[in-house]
C-alpha cells in the first residue's frame, strides 16, 4: 500500500482511528513489533500469517478434491489430464512466461511492445490475476455442487470469504475517499485509481479471509478440545513412552551417548590451552549443544515415526475404534514425548551442570592459589591477571540480571551525536570514543531518547526496589523522596482552575494519606539517620585515635545501614592508533550522575580497559536516592591517541544476581521448547506421510531452523547477492563471481525468469520453518546472563507459537485421513 | 432405521483409489442391510469379498465412497459411539510390548471406566479368556491364539453393546474356537448384539441368527440361518425300515411298499454347501441371487437323483 503510506506522511491528518485498526489487521506487511509492539501486536502478526496458511490451505484442500474428482469420469474410468491440472499447468507457464518477459524489458534485448497502452507482461499479470480468481471462484463454489453438496457451516465460510474480500474494498475504498476529501478533491474516481482499490482491496481482503477460515478453523478445534480428556491424553502419552522405552531404547542410547561424551568433554575442552575466561562458557555451550542435538536425533527419530508406525501395523485400527478424537491422539503423543524429553532433559542438565560446576569451581580455585603464589614471589601483574581470570569465570558462573540504558555520544567538540568515530568494518558494530578529549559516551537510564522515537521498556529502568536494599537508609530515604515527590504532584493539581469538586475531594483524601505516609517514612528515618551519625563520628574518633581493633565491627554495622555499592558491568574494545606504553593500559573514567538530584555530588571513578573482559565498577547507591529509575553514566577515554569502543548493550548496571543453578535449569528451558517444535513437526508430518518421507521432511525442518534462518531471512529481504537458485547455478558453473553483471543470453534471462517466478515462493520459506534457533538461551547462560521470566515467557510463546499450529494442522489432516486405506 | 435396528447401511459403496486418485479397485457395492438389537449377524464371504471393508466402513476405519451406514443412528464418524462398541480385527493388532494387563489398562483408561472398576475388569476378563498364568508376558511372547484372545478382551473391555469381530475364531485351536463360540452366545444372552465376520462356515452356522453372504462386493444372500438353509421346494419324507430297492419307486408309493412316514417337512442344507454354491454361481448370475426350482441345493443327506 505504498499510496496510502506516503500519503500518510505527507498529511497532518490521520486517518479515522476505524480505518486505520482495520489497515493493521489487513496489512501481512506490518510488522507489528515496531507498529504496536508487545505481545498483542506479536499475536496479531501471528494470526494474520496463520490465516493466510488457513486460507492457502482450504483452498488447496478444495482444489484437491477437485482434482480427485476430475479424476474419474462419469463413465467410471480415469481421465489422464483433466481440467484442474490443464489450468494449474497454464497458470503456472503464464506466470514464467510473464517473468521471461518483465527479464527481456529489463535487459532491453528487444522492445516490447506496448498494448492499448500497458506493457505485456503487466497485461498477462492482470489476465492471469483474474483468471486465477475466477479458478478460485469456481474451485470454491464446484466443491459445494449438489450431490457432495458439502455442510450448511462450509457454505458459510464460503460467504464468509467473500465478505471478508468485499471487507478489503470497503476499508481502501474508505481511506481513499477519506484521502480524496482531505484534499478536496471533486469528480468521479479515475480508472487507475479504481485498479488500485480494487488490487489493494483484494489483498487486504485475502487477509481478512485468511482470519475468517482460521477463525472457522479454531472453532471446529476450539469444539474438539472441549471433548479431548485428560484419561485417554494420560492413556496414549503413557503408551508412546513405553513405545520410545521399550521397543526404540531410544532415552538408554541418548544417555549412553551423553556419558560417553562427556567422558572425553576434558580432551576437547579442558585443554591446557584453553583461555581461562572462557572456559565456563566453552562447557555450558557444548553441552547444550550436545543435549540438544542428541534429544533432537531422538525426537527426529520418534516423533515422525509414531503415527506412520501405528498405521502400518494397524495398531491404529484397535485405538480409533475407541472414543479417542484425533486431537487426542496427536496430543496424547506430544505429551507423552515432551514427559520423556523432560526427564531425559534433567538427567543430562543436572549432570552437566554438576559437571560444569566442578570443573570451573576447580579451575577457579587453581587460579586464585596461582595468583597467590604469584604475589607471594612479587609477580604482581601475574597475580593480577590470575585474579581477574577467576574473577571472570566466577562471573560467567552468575546470573546476572543487566538493564541497559540509551547509548548517545559526544564527540571532541563537545557537540551531541548518535554515533561515535567509525574506525572501520571490523568495529562496525561498535562506536568509538577518542581519548584526552571531550568525546565521550554517555548511556541514560529510565528515560528514552526524545528525538530518536524509542520506546521505554522494563528493560531501561532502573529498578529501584531492587538495588537498594528494605530498611537501609538509602531505600528509606528513596520512599520519603517519593512521598515527597506524589505530595507535591497532588498539591500542584489542587491548584489547577475548574477542579471539579468530586475530583479536588478525591484530591485533598489523597494527599491526606500521603502527608501520613510522609510523616511515618521520617519517623523511620529519622532513628537509622541518628544512628548512621553516630556510627560515623566513632568511627572518625577512633580512626584519629589509632584504634584499629574495634574499627572493623563499627564499620561492618555502619555498612548494615547503607545499601550494598551498584555494580555495573562495561565490555569495550581499545582502538590503539600508536603502540603506547608497553604494559600500561587504555585508562577511562566513568561519571555517575542523577539526572534528578543535580545537589548529589557525582561519582567519578578511573579505571584500565582491559579488552573483552568484563570490567565491573561500583558506584555508591546514594546516587539511586530520588532517582525514580533514572541514571546517567558517561565513560571517556583518558589515554591520549588511543580509542574505546563501545556498543549500547556493552554497559549495564547490575540489578540482580541470582543463583547459577537455577539458571541453567532456566537455560534447558531453550533445549525442551526446540525439542516440542520438532515433535510438532514430527507429529505433523506423521498424520500424512510414511515414516520415512515425514522422517526427512522433519530433518529439513531441523537444519533449516537451526542453520538457514539467516540466510532464509536474508533471501526473504531480498538481501542475497547473486541472485536465485537458477542464476546462481549459472554463476558456479561459469565461474562467475557473485557482484559481476551476467550477460543477457537465453539461458540468462530463462534462469533469471525462473528464479523471478520461484522467488516469491522461496521467500515465503522464512514463514514456514520454524525458527528453532531462536528458542535457544544457552548462550545467555554461557556468558552469565539470568534467563529473566519475561525471557521464558516471550521463548515459551514463541515455541506454543509454532506447536499449537502445527498440532491443529495435523489434527485436520488426520481427521480427514481414512486410516484404513 | 427400525426402533431396534443398531446397524443400518444405505447403498453402501467404497471404491479403493490409487496416488493419483483414479478409481482401482470396487471393494462394496451398493450394501443395504440392517442388523437389529441382540442377534448375532454373521458376514459371509470369501477373500476379497468385501467383510473387513464393511466392518471398517462401519467403524469409521474408511469412509463411504456412496450411501451412508448409522451406527445406533449416528454417523459413524461420530466418535462418541465408541463408547458403545467393541471392535475385534482380523488380525491382533496391539503393541507388542505392552503385557496382557498393560493392554487392557491402556484401552480401559480410552473409555469413561472409573479405575477400580476397570482393574477389577481387566483381572475378569484376562480369566475369562484364559491368559491369567500369562498376564504378566509381553504380547510378543504370546502365541497367535494367545493373541487372539487378549485381542478379545480388549474388545470386550467397556462392555460394549455391539460387538464387531473379524475372524474371531482364526488362529485358535478347537477348544478355544468353542470357548470364543459359547462366549459369543453368552453376548447375545447379555443382550449385546454381534457382528462377526469370517469364512469358517461350521461356526457361523453354529451361533449366527441370521447371515449376509458376500461375493466381489455384492451382497449375495441375506436372511435368518434357518430360512437360508431351508430348500425351499423340495419335501423331505423321513421313511424307516425302507429296502435299499426300493429308492426307484419311493416317490409315488411309499405306503405301498409299507413303509412308515415318521416326518415330512424341508430338507436343509449346510451353510457350506450353500456358500459354495452362491460363489460358484455369482460369476454367472451378477447381482442379488434368484432362486430358481432347477439351482436349488442338493438336501444334505439325499442320495440325489441318480
Amino acid at each position: 500500500m505504498p499510496w496510502l503510506s506516503l500519503w500518510a506522511q505527507g498529511t497532518t491528518v490521520t486517518l479515522p482511528s476505524w480505518i486505520q485498526w482495520m489497515i493493521v489487521w489487513a496489512d501481512p506487511q506490518f510488522t507489528d513489533a515496531r507498529l504496536l509492539g508487545g505481545f498483542f501486536g506479536g499475536f496479531m502478526t501471528w494470526s494474520k500469517l496463520l490465516g493466510l496458511f488457513c486460507l492457502i490451505s482450504w483452498l488447496g484442500t478444495r482444489f484437491f478434491n477437485l482434482f480427485l474428482r476430475s479424476q474419474q469420469s462419469r463413465s467410471g474410468q480415469s481421465v489422464v489430464l483433466n481440467l484442474p491440472v490443464i489450468g494449474l499447468l497454464l497458470f503456472v507457464g503464464i506466470a514464467i512466461l510473464t517473468a521471461f518477459l518483465s527479464i527481456v524489458q529489463q535487459a532491453a534485448v528487444f522492445p516490447i511492445p506496448l498494448i492499448a497502452g500497458y506493457p505485456i507482461p503487466a497485461l498477462l499479470v492482470g489476465i492471469e490475476f483474474l483468471l486465477g480468481f475466477l479458478a478460485l471462484e469456481a474451485v470454491m463454489w464446484s466443491s459445494y455442487r449438489r450431490p457432495q453438496g458439502g455442510s450448511a457451516s462450509q457454505r458459510g465460510l464460503a460467504l464468509g470469504v467473500h465478505a471478508a474480500l468485499a471487507a478489503g474494498v470497503f476499508v481502501i475504498y474508505k481511506a481513499f475517499e477519506f484521502n480524496r476529501n482531505v484534499r478536496g478533491l471533486k469528480g468521479s474516481i479515475a480508472s487507475q485509481d479504481w485498479q488500485l482499490i480494487l488490487t489493494d482491496g483484494l489483498r487486504y481482503g485475502a487477509t481478512y479471509a485468511g482470519l475468517v477460515v482460521l477463525a472457522y478453523f479454531a472453532l471446529g478445534m476450539f469444539k474438539e478440545a472441549l471433548s479431548v480428556r485428560w484419561r485417554r491424553l494420560y492413556s496414549i502419552a503413557w503408551q508412546t513412552v513405553l513405545d520410545a522405552v521399550r521397543r526404540m531404547w531410544a532415552p538408554w542410547v541418548v544417555l549412553v551417548l551423553f556419558v560417553l561424551f562427556l567422558a572425553f568433554t576434558n580432551w576437547f575442552l579442558g585443554g591446557p590451552g584453553t583461555r581461562t575466561p572462557e572456559l565456563a562458557r566453552r562447557y555450558i555451550e557444548t553441552l547444550s549443544w550436545v543435549s540438544s542435538l542428541l534429544l533432537s536425533l531422538m525426537i527426529l527419530l520418534l516423533a515422525p515415526m509414531s503415527l506412520p508406525t501405528d498405521i502400518r501395523t494397524q495398531v491404529i485400527y484397535t485405538i480409533t475404534t475407541k472414543p479417542v478424537n484425533r486431537l487426542e491422539l496427536i496430543w496424547g503423543r506430544l505429551i507423552g514425548y515432551m514427559g520423556l524429553i523432560t526427564a531425559v532433559l534433567l538427567v543430562m542438565g543436572l549432570v552437566s551442570m554438576f559437571f560444569v560446576e566442578r570443573v570451573v569451581n576447580s579451575r577457579i580455585s587453581t587460579t586464585r592459589e596461582q595468583a597467590v603464589a604469584s604475589r607471594e614471589v612479587g609477580k604482581l601483574d601475574d597475580a593480577r591477571r590470575s585474579e581477574e581470570q577467576a574473577a571472570q569465570l566466577e562471573n560467567k558462573m552468575s546470573a546476572r540480571v543487566p538493564v541497559f540504558g540509551f547509548l548517545s555520544f559526544t564527540d571532541s567538540r563537545g557537540k551531541a551525536r548518535r554515533k561515535g568515530i567509525d574506525v572501520g568494518q571490523e568495529q562496525k558494530l561498535r562506536s568509538h570514543i577518542e581519548g584526552a578529549s571531550a568525546s565521550k559516551a554517555s548511556w541514560r537510564f529510565g528515560q528514552a531518547p526524545q528525538k530518536e522515537g524509542r520506546t521505554l521498556t522494563a528493560e531501561n529502568v532502573l529498578p529501584i526496589e531492587r538495588l537498594l536494599k528494605p530498611g537501609t537508609l538509602e531505600a528509606v530515604e528513596d520512599s520519603l523522596f517519593r512521598a515527597r515527590y506524589d505530595q507535591a504532584q497532588i498539591k500542584m493539581n489542587l491548584e489547577a482552575p475548574n477542579l471539579k469538586g468530586s475530583e479536588r475531594r478525591r484530591l485533598e483524601d489523597r494527599l491526606t494519606k500521603v502527608d501520613s505516609e510522609v510523616k511515618r517514612i521520617q519517623a523511620e528515618l529519622e532513628p537509622i539517620q541518628k544512628q548512621e551519625r553516630d556510627l560515623r563520628e566513632q568511627i572518625q574518633k577512633l580512626e584519629g585515635a589509632g584504634k584499629s581493633a574495634d574499627l572493623t565491627s563499627l564499620r561492618a554495622e555502619r555498612d548494615k545501614l547503607h545499601s550494598p555499592p551498584i555494580p555495573v558491568e562495561m565490555v569495550f574494545n581499545v582502538f590503539r592508533t600508536s603502540k603506547g606504553e608497553l604494559g600500561e593500559a587504555v585508562r577511562a573514567s566513568m561519571v555517575v550522575s542523577n539526572p534528578l538530584r543535580p545537589d548529589l555530588e557525582l561519582h567519578r571513578s578511573v579505571f584500565p580497559v582491559i579488552e573483552y573482559y568484563t570490567i565491573r565498577r561500583f558506584f555508591p547507591s546514594r546516587m539511586l536516592v530520588g532517582s525514580m529509575g533514572q541514571l546517567a553514566i558517561e565513560i571517556q577515554c583518558i589515554t591520549p591517541s588511543q580509542f574505546i569502543g563501545m556498543s549500547e548493550k556493552d554497559l549495564y548496571v547490575l540489578s540482580n544476581q541470582g543463583s547459577f543453578r537455577t539458571n541453567y535449569i532456566a537455560g534447558l528451558t531453550g533445549v525442551w521448547l526446540q525439542a516440542l517444535v520438532i515433535t510438532s513437526v514430527g507429529l505433523f508430518a506423521g498424520t500424512f506421510l510414511s515414516w520415512s518421507v515425514a522422517f526427512l521432511l522433519t530433518l529439513a525442518v531441523f537444519v533449516f531452523g537451526q542453520l538457514a534462518i539467516g540466510f532464509l531471512d536474508q533471501f526473504n529481504q531480498m538481501g542475497v547477492v547473486g541472485g536465485g537458485p537458477f542464476e546462481s547455478l549459472i554463476r558456479l558453473l561459469t565461474h562467475e563471481n557473485l557482484q559481476s553483471n551476467l550477460a543477457s543470453t537465453p539461458a540468462v534471462m530463462a534462469a533469471k525468469s525462473f528464479d523471478l517466478f520461484l522467488t516469491p515462493i522461496l521467500t515465503r520459506l522464512i514463514y514456514v520453518i520454524p525458527n528453532i534457533s531462536a528458542l535457544d538461551v544457552s548462550n545467555q547462560v554461557a556468558l552469565g546472563f539470568a534467563v529473566t521470566t519475561p525471557t521464558l515467557i516471550g521463548q515459551v510463546l514463541l515455541g506454543l507459537g509454532y506447536a499449537l499450529p502445527l498440532t491443529a494442522f495435523a489434527y485436520y489432516i488426520f481427521k480427514n485421513r481414512e486410516i484404513a486405506a | 432405521m427400525g426402533s431396534n435396528s443398531i446397524i443400518e447401511t444405505r447403498n453402501l459403496s467404497k471404491v479403493y483409489k490409487d496416488f493419483w486418485g483414479r478409481p482401482k479397485v470396487q471393494a462394496l457395492k451398493a450394501l443395504d442391510l440392517e442388523v437389529k438389537q441382540g442377534e448375532i449377524f454373521g458376514v459371509l464371504g470369501p477373500n476379497g469379498s468385501g467383510k473387513t471393508t464393511t466392518i471398517k466402513l462401519l467403524l469409521g476405519l474408511l469412509f463411504p465412497s456412496e450411501g451412508e451406514a448409522l451406527i445406533f443412528g449416528e454417523p459413524t464418524t461420530n466418535v462418541a459411539k465408541n463408547e458403545r462398541i467393541g471392535y475385534l480385527p482380523e488380525e491382533t493388532y496391539l503393541y507388542k510390548y505392552l503385557n496382557a494387563e498393560e493392554t487392557l489398562h491402556f484401552y480401559g483408561r480410552l473409555f469413561k471406566i472409573p479405575s477400580r472398576e476397570r482393574t477389577k475388569r481387566v483381572h475378569e476378563l484376562i480369566d475369562l479368556v484364559g491368559l491369567t498364568r500369562s498376564k504378566h508376558r509381553q504380547l510378543r511372547e504370546y502365541s497367535k491364539g494367545m493373541q487372539r484372545r487378549i485381542g478379545l478382551a480388549q474388545a470386550l473391555i467397556n462392555q460394549p453393546e455391539l460387538v464387531l469381530l473379524d475372524e474371531p475364531t482364526s488362529g485358535l485351536d478347537p477348544i478355544g474356537t468353542d470357548e470364543i463360540k459359547k462366549l459369543i452366545v453368552d453376548l447375545r444372552r447379555q443382550g449385546k448384539t454381534v457382528v462377526l465376520s469370517g469364512h469358517l462356515l461350521a461356526d457361523m452356522q453354529d451361533i449366527c441368527d441370521r447371515i449376509a453372504i458376500l461375493h466381489h462386493g455384492e451382497l449375495r444372500e441375506i436372511g435368518k440361518v434357518s430360512d437360508l438353509l431351508t430348500v425351499q421346494d423340495i419335501t423331505q419324507i423321513k421313511v424307516k425300515d425302507l429296502p435299499e430297492s426300493a429308492w426307484e419307486e419311493i416317490r409315488g408309493v411309499v405306503s405301498r411298499h409299507g413303509g412308515e412316514v415318521v416326518d415330512v417337512g424341508r430338507p436343509t442344507t449346510t451353510l457350506e454347501e450353500l456358500f459354495l454354491r452362491i460363489v460358484t454361481e455369482s460369476d454367472k448370475y451378477p447381482g442379488r441371487r434368484r432362486i430358481a426350482a432347477d439351482q436349488q441345493p442338493t438336501p444334505a443327506g439325499s442320495p440325489g437323483p441318480k
